[in-house]
């Protein structure tokens, strides 16, 4: 009947958290259940009932295991975190190789090699920027502990600031590829008479953005 | 009953605090001699305790610590700290005093 009690708890604690506190909490709920029907069967109680008032004396653990859930911090958000630190070092190596290409042409570039530099150095920044870009987007939302007005608060700024991180991200990618294009273009064409016209629908196109973000929180 | 259960509950802290007085104990053990000190009428949930013995660990009154049982599984022990007796010593007096003032205003 022991591994019957033990196969109750393991249920009990299906749900809770991997961790050291909520570990022992189970192994201590099996240890007094076990001592429990022990004692009673050890009074002549025969093994099934015993089992069941053993099990019945339980009571109801959710607030506990809540209260586990809320100490620590959860497994998906180690992952998180774990996967968010590669990619943000991945991203911030890309932004360091991107200059790169530039460096190799050198001193004595011909007309085409400056513009393909660029082009190599565009590429590495847009792949850094998505990556960047992707780890806000894909960032787990704050999930409230209780139905309490603080939790209400937490939840509602973790989630504006994702909002506004994810804006910041897109901002800087939209001016990178704006001074990219810049170049590009204006060496290419040596278009430099117009090529300035290019920062002012930077400037159009980050207002859109930013209408677009406001009629979303709305 | 419901009174006396109801009570009873509401006092959980006070009454592990009080066992934990005599000597160290584990969560079974307690659970047992308050079955056996209301003649078997009442003893506590296994989720009531536990949180009860974590709320009185967070705020210092016990600690605990476990035991090296070389059969079966591991027992946690509970022990009272000097903040624990304390808190019992206060816990009586005001338990004596609301218990004074309940007298007068049920019993009239």
């Amino acid at each position: 009947m022991i591994p019957k009690i033990r196969a109750y708890v393991d249920e009990l604690f299906q749900d809770a958290p991997a961790t050291r506190q909520a570990h022992d909490l189970k192994e201590e709920f099996c240890s007094n259940l076990i001592d429990k029907y022990a004692d009673l069967t050890g009074q002549g109680v025969p093994e099934e009932e015993a089992y069941n008032a053993t099990v019945a004396g339980v009571g109801d653990v959710d607030a506990l295991l809540a209260e586990l859930q809320r100490d620590e911090p959860t497994q998906e958000q180690a992952k998180y975190r774990r996967r968010s630190a590669r990619m943000v070092s991945a991203a911030v190596g890309l932004y360091i190789v991107s200059v790169v290409p530039i460096l190799w042409v050198g001193d004595s570039p011909a007309e085409g090699d400056e513009a393909k530099a660029l082009v190599a150095m565009f590429l590495l920044c847009a792949v850094a920027t998505m990556l960047l870009v992707y780890n806000f987007m894909s960032k787990p939302k704050y999930r409230k502990a209780d139905d309490t007005m603080v939790e209400e608060f937490r939840e509602w700024k973790r989630n504006k600031r994702q909002g506004d991180a994810l804006y910041n991200a897109l901002s800087g990618v939209l001016w990178s590829l704006a001074v990219v294009v810049y170049f590009v273009i204006s060496f290419l064409f040596a278009a430099w008479a117009y090529s300035w016209l290019i920062f002012l629908i930077g400037v159009a196109l980050q207002q859109v953005m930013h209408a677009v973000f406001l009629l979303k929180k709305k | 009953m419901s009174i006396a259960s109801d009570t009873i509950r509401g006092h959980t802290d006070a009454i592990i605090l009080a066992h934990l007085l005599r000597h160290d104990s584990y969560g079974y053990e307690i659970n047992k001699a308050i079955r056996q000190a209301t003649d078997g009428r009442y003893e506590l949930k296994e989720a009531t305790l536990y949180t009860a013995f974590r709320r009185l660990e967070q705020a210092g009154f016990i600690r605990s610590y476990w035991g090296d049982e070389a059969t079966g599984a591991r027992r946690r022990y509970y022990a009272i700290t000097d903040l624990g007796r304390a808190a019992y010593r206060q816990y009586l007096a005001d338990w004596r005093e609301a218990r004074q003032m309940l007298d007068r205003l049920i019993e009239g």
